[in-house]
């Protein structure tokens, strides 16, 4: 064990001393042969655990899964936390899904979707897909990690920072286009996304947009011809009206289309297509597929919404011809500033690293024991947070830079 | 897009069997005269682009324009080195390359009888992702001509192998050197001299665009004339400039070989946050370049990334003394006095990047670099005389490809080239 061991003699006349396995000039005194003897009733041990002489507490406590450290909270999702996190060992940004196993068994489905998700994210490599890195289990805490690509902000939260609720038309071409990028990609890999709509677009820091949520994703059969799906778990408002009048089966990519046509609506207009008071009445609008586009659309965006939001999937546009388009073609002028992304609460508006905090507290954790660090052995490892911490400063693994 | 079939993404390498004749005529004519220096030799380099590079295979690729009229006449004296293995001699294995994937021959070209460096990788023992890696260096490589930019003479795929000759850098790597010769840091003279060199090929990557990102000693190579050459281009990034050139565009991709270089990485790009990196990381980079030739040893080498991720966060910038502590305080005292001068201009690019474009921090710097100017190469030559070369001991172990396998595997544990990153 990593310790000092601090043997105050109480009991005894004998003056106070302390031992260390690696002091050897202790070994001469005639004490060291009752160390043994802990039972012996005349001499009382106190103990003290390194663990103990170095922990104190900090706001900010450096924590550690596996190779990763915490940092600050980004959002609560319907699935658990999303944390930022830093990968110690290549200090990549990242951030990290926490779901606890007892609340995903609460959501309909929730076990199996969080699986599929995984699955679907680990065989997928784009720049318009977000990316998953690593999935770690912790089987005590009942806890899994989703480590993925760190983002700033999605789509939604920046709408519901203007008043209109939209972008301009520059910035939503732009992001469009980044849809369309990633949508190919996903079907060209035969899968469905189903749930395409501005809170599940990511932003990265540099602009650019990521397709994620992949919980209602689905994977087609590679043995059949066709992208028929059964099953459709995503938001209301961002529903066909094949799904909204209950077909049995329907056409998976014409789904996606639907739902990114809604979504363009939605960032240029500020408005949804279709609304309703219930979830009865809105499918019952989407069933009927009769909509409006609002005065001030140009009619290139008119055509688009209009051949991309058919009602029959047949005669709805496909990604090539939406590609195709004149309004997608069209290089739009960026005559107005775009919609930022909104600042934190806390004020920070360049999204800085929120480790740097926790990796303070690692260091004067690492400085505080310097003294006692050479003779700390790391093969055994308490469960407690502190000597975890401590092996991690001098995980072998973990290297020291040398230069290259 | 890249090919997902590795035979298939490197048959761009290939010449069509038309242009290697008149690249041949070529070269006959030009025989006689080979001209010396790696300047013009670099030229053929573009040349066999021209000869070989389809235009979509790189739509960023700096065109003829950004090379000089000089270099561009000096394309008539000079060495022709073919895609065609029968034209090395492969002479001395001496290091390993591309995270030990590929190995690094010192070779001897046929017809002109020059020392080269031919790198071999094999592409059957990789993933996509490496191919990719090895695909861009080559790319890029050949699309640069600078005389501070490490030449690239040619590569082709010879049996499983992808081989890149480059020129034969005789002293080695400046990570070598300080190794070998000089453990406790380069002269003042020395070190202005060098960095002198290295600024003008960092200029020339700015102004194509390009961010070099991984500048540190071990990627400066210098040649037996006293040439300067900056190497490691595969960790560079093109920053996009979409049609209208605006001076605000950032990068924002996170290099995955951060923590390779991570002594030498500006915070901005470790931070990565919303505001992104531009050319000014390489100035810091190049200011702890300095400190590791004037030193000897880089600022923060030993420590774990995480401290000097946080160091480098909180806004502390290492000085030139800062490593004292690691000399003995005789040496060191005599070090602060003379190298005020570089001193001096470290600090200036260590902390004061704020803003500034790569060329006014040329200017700020050309005061301090006054006195090297022009005659760096024999500044370079005339200190480095001490330094063994190369292509010294390596010259007399000729040997056939099959005997210098398995003898490489001794030499390799003798020589300490193990920093020669390519």
């Amino acid at each position: 064990m990593p310790m000092v061991d601090s043997m105050v003699v109480e009991n005894d006349v004998e003056p106070l001393f302390a031992i260390g396995d690696h002091i050897d000039g202790l070994v001469n005194l005639p004490s060291p042969t009752f160390l043994d003897n802990d039972a012996d009733p005349d001499i009382f041990f106190h103990r003290v655990d390194s663990d103990q002489i170095i922990y104190q507490p900090c706001r900010k406590r450096a924590k550690l899964i596996g190779k990763y450290l915490m940092g600050d909270a980004l959002g609560e999702g319907s699935y658990g936390r999303v944390k930022e996190m830093l990968d110690t060992e290549n200090l990549r940004r990242c951030a990290v899904k926490i779901m606890k196993k007892r609340k995903l068994r609460r959501i309909p489905n929730g076990e199996q979707n969080v699986q599929r998700e995984i699955q679907l994210l680990k065989r997928l490599d784009h720049p318009n897909i977000i990316k998953l890195f690593d999935v770690i289990y912790d089987d005590v805490k009942q806890k899994m990690y989703m480590i993925m690509e760190y983002c700033v902000g999605e789509l939604q939260e920046m709408l519901d920072s203007t008043e209109k609720k939209m972008f301009p038309i520059w910035q939503a071409h732009g992001y469009f286009c980044q849809i369309l990028d990633g949508l190919e990609y996903l079907h060209s890999q035969g899968i469905v996304h189903k749930d395409i709509k501005p809170g599940n677009l990511l932003l990265a820091t540099d602009g650019t947009l990521k397709i994620s949520d992949f919980g209602v994703a689905e994977r087609l059969n590679p043995f059949t011809a066709d992208d028929l799906c059964r099953t459709s778990q995503g938001s209301p408002a961002f529903q066909a009206p094949e799904i909204a009048n209950g077909l049995e089966r329907f056409s998976g990519f014409k789904v996606d289309i639907w739902a990114a046509g809604v979504t363009l609506f939605n960032i240029t207009t500020g408005k949804y297509p279709f609304e309703g008071e219930n979830i009865y009445k809105l499918f019952e609008n989407i069933g009927k597929g009769e909509f409006t586009v609002p005065e001030g659309v140009s009619d290139s965006l008119a055509s688009l919404l209009r051949g991309m939001l058919d009602a029959n999937p047949v005669n709805r546009l496909t990604i090539q011809k939406i590609r195709h388009h004149r309004w997608v073609c069209k290089n739009h002028h960026r005559n107005c500033p775009g919609v930022p992304i909104p600042p934190l609460t806390e004020g920070d508006a360049l999204r800085c690293l929120t480790v740097l905090a926790y990796l303070e507290d690692e260091a004067q954790l690492d400085s505080s024991q310097f003294d006692e660090s050479f003779s700390a052995d790391d093969s055994v490892s308490s469960p407690s947070t502190p000597s975890r911490k401590k092996s991690f400063l001098k995980r072998p693994s973990f290297g020291s830079c040398k230069a290259q | 897009m890249f090919s997902p079939n590795p035979v298939c993404s490197f048959t761009f390498i290939k010449q069509p069997k038309a242009l290697v004749t008149s690249v041949e005529r070529r070269r006959k004519g030009s025989m006689a005269d080979s001209a010396r220096g790696i300047c013009d030799e670099c030229a053929c380099v573009d040349k066999a682009r021209a000869a070989v590079w389809p235009a979509e295979v790189l739509n960023e690729a700096p065109n003829q324009a950004t090379m000089s009229a000089e270099a561009l006449n000096k394309h008539h004296h000079q060495v022709n080195f073919l895609p065609n293995a029968e034209d090395y001699v492969l002479i001395n294995c001496f290091g390993k390359g591309f995270g030990g994937f590929s190995k690094v021959f010192v070779a001897c070209h046929r017809t002109s009888e020059k020392l080269v460096v031919v790198k071999q990788t094999n592409v059957d023992v990789q993933n996509t992702r490496q191919l990719e890696e090895l695909k861009y260096e080559v790319q890029v490589l050949r699309s640069l001509c600078h005389p501070n930019i490490l030449p690239f003479y040619c590569s082709f795929v010879n049996r499983q192998e992808v081989w890149c000759v480059l020129p034969l850098m005789q002293f080695g790597s400046c990570a070598d050197i300080l190794k070998n010769s000089f453990p406790d840091g380069m002269c003042e003279l020395l070190v202005s001299a060098i960095l002198w060199e290295i600024l003008q090929g960092l200029e020339y990557l700015h102004k194509i665009g390009i961010i070099h990102r991984a500048l540190k000693g071990s990627h400066i190579l210098i040649g037996a004339n006293g040439e300067v050459c900056l190497s490691g281009l595969k960790r560079c990034i093109f920053l996009p400039v979409h049609g209208n050139v605006d001076n605000n565009q950032m990068a924002h991709q996170f290099p995955s070989h951060a923590v390779t270089v991570l002594p030498w990485m500006a915070p901005e790009i470790l931070q990565q946050d919303l505001r992104g990196y531009n050319f000014q990381s390489d100035i810091y980079s190049f200011g702890i370049t300095a400190i590791e030739l004037a030193r000897g040893i880089v600022p923060y080498l030993g420590m774990p990334p995480t401290k000097i991720l946080l160091d480098k966060l909180k806004g502390n910038s290492p000085k030139l003394c800062d490593t004292l502590v690691v000399n003995d305080p005789e040496s060191s005292v005599q070090l602060t006095t003379s190298d005020s001068g570089v001193e001096s201009a470290v600090t200036s690019v260590v902390e004061g990047r704020d803003g500034g474009q790569p060329s006014s921090t040329q200017e700020n710097f050309s005061t301090s670099f006054q006195q090297v100017k022009r005659k760096t190469k024999e500044i370079v030559v005339e200190l480095l005389s001490s330094v063994p070369s190369l292509a010294n001991c390596s010259k007399d172990k000729r040997l056939d490809q099959d005997i210098a396998t398995s003898i490489a595997a001794e030499n390799l544990s003798a020589m300490t080239l193990d920093e020669w990153t390519f």
